[in-house]
């Protein structure tokens, strides 16, 4: 008899998920600014939005810590053999680049120091987008998490997560606008930018997410392939898709995460979609993305959770 | 002196599995509830009719090359100066990557109103460092629990290592200092 007690849960299946969001939209911010040629309205809200959802799973790590007095530590002491190690010192500079880059953009302040902050952000939205994976892939014996791949996969679903958070957003844009407005003196104000995002670049996002939607079913169909390949596969396949959380897995993750928010967008943009559904379908693809994001999160965690007991014995 | 390396060997064939070890240790770390820092694992194996069952004693392995040090951002796991593998409360953040980290997973997480820490077993070097032996081998009515310094060729623990003891899961390069001798039928 195996008692069951879970180390990790859904706070930290929370905090892949928004420090996704932030590395997608943190990348979108840093590349309109490097290089020229993108949407005003598109790079502005990436660049508010950035620093934002990292914050909330920041609050949701220390949460789950059983020692959550003790957090600071973990910037003072470093550990160069451990992979959580880099990802607190990522998750330090992130937050704080990605604050003075919004404020910079927001008061339109451009200088060096705004290029260099541009830069820091793709930089570290990397890092934190490929670390959320490596964190469970340095895992080096469980058979669901020990996976290269795993990164590779949360990274691309980073992208397509922020890029979807920031379409449901840009459909409020000028609204966030105003309220932020409220809580900054007049004098300092910047002059009005609208930021409503239209059908034009609603659409142009619409092709960008599908392209990542279907290379993320590509690295999906790649993972389980990977795993089926190992001695272990039966332990993992067995936990993520033909037991444990596969209904999760399947209807989820598969089909409301990735395949009808795919024929959606596409559909969408070759114009298919009229009357009634029209209305829907600008905030339910995205929506559903999201969904989507988190539920691969929650399945792996949990999943890599599920199969440890079995690991106590020889192989 | 030289430096000391603690360690120890499970006999299976002496083990009967009488979880005296689990009970002694929790009597004498003061385990919290419901959780066991050494326990007893049951192994089925052979094919019917030649079936046979044996047990093993089943706690950490403080190996010399720890994936929970490895894996732990603080260094709060550290090797001791004796070779074993403990964490210091003080610098220990309780976010559990080192239970999920160790292949053997021994660790316990302790609930936060209890300290919250990792635990696990210490191989009681409060009790070896004053002469004494640990409470498993104590306990162990079969004798099949051995702890010395590895160090000492004249310990009693490399007299049993020349009885045919093995690493545990030696695929996962860890050179633990608790060896076994596996079961022969």
């Amino acid at each position: 008899m195996v008692e069951h007690h879970f180390t990790w849960g859904y706070l930290i299946a929370i905090y892949l998920f928004t420090a996704g969001i932030s590395s997608g939209a943190g990348i979108v911010a840093a590349i309109g600014y490097i290089v020229n040629g993108m949407d005003e309205r598109l790079k502005r809200l990436a660049a508010y939005f950035a620093p934002f959802p990292v914050l909330i799973g920041l609050a949701c790590l220390i949460l789950d810590l059983h020692r959550p007095w003790n957090f600071y530590k973990v910037l003072i002491y470093y550990n160069p053999t451990s992979v959580m190690s880099w990802g607190a010192f990522f998750l330090l500079v992130f937050p704080l680049v990605s604050l003075a880059f919004a404020v910079m953009v927001y008061f339109n302040i451009d200088n060096k120091l705004r290029r260099f902050l541009a830069w820091m952000e793709l930089v570290f939205g990397i890092a934190i987008g490929v670390y959320a994976g490596l964190l469970l892939a340095a895992i080096y014996n469980n058979p669901v998490w020990s996976n290269p791949l795993i990164a590779f996969l949360f990274f691309i679903s980073a992208l397509s997560t922020g890029i979807c958070s920031l379409m449901l957003i840009g459909r409020k844009g000028d609204k966030l606008d105003d309220l932020v407005r409220r809580f900054i003196p007049q004098k300092w104000q910047p002059e009005k930018i609208k930021l409503d995002f239209d059908k034009k670049l609603f659409l142009r996002l619409l092709i960008v997410d599908a392209v990542f939607i279907v290379l993320e079913l590509m690295v999906i169909s790649t993972l389980l392939i990977s795993y089926a390949l190992r001695p272990t596969g039966e332990i993992a396949l067995g936990a993520i898709i033909t037991g444990g959380y596969y209904l999760l897995f399947w209807i989820g993750v598969v089909l409301i995460g990735l395949t009808i928010p795919l024929i959606l967008g596409i559909m969408e943009v070759g114009g298919r979609i009229k009357g009634r559904l029209g209305h829907i379908v600008p905030w339910a693809e995205p929506t559903m993305v999201l969904i989507g994001g988190f539920l691969l999160r929650y399945v792996i965690v949990y999943g890599g959770e599920i199969v440890y007991p079995i690991l106590t014995l020889y192989p | 002196m030289a430096k000391k390396r603690w360690g120890k060997i499970v006999d299976l064939n002496k083990c009967v599995g009488c979880h005296a070890c689990s009970v002694a240790c929790i009597a004498e770390n003061k385990v919290e509830e419901g959780k066991y820092r050494t326990k007893i694992i049951e192994h089925e194996e052979g094919v019917f009719p030649n079936v046979y069952k044996y047990t093993e004693k089943w706690s950490c392995n403080h190996c010399q090359h720890a994936p929970c040090v490895d894996a732990c951002p603080t260094k709060a796991s550290h090797y001791t100066e004796w070779g074993t593998v403990e964490v210091k409360p003080e610098l220990c953040i309780g976010c559990g990557y080192c239970v999920l980290a160790c292949p053997y997973r021994v660790r316990i997480m302790n609930e936060r109103k209890h300290g919250g820490l990792p635990e696990k077993c210490t191989l009681c070097v409060h009790l070896l460092e004053k002469g004494k032996k640990p409470a498993c081998e104590t306990s162990c009515i079969a004798g099949a629990i051995i702890t010395g310094d590895l160090n000492d060729p004249h310990s009693e623990i490399n007299q049993w290592m020349a009885k045919g003891a093995v690493e545990r899961r030696p695929d996962l390069m860890t050179h633990p200092n608790v060896f076994i001798i596996p079961y022969r039928r």
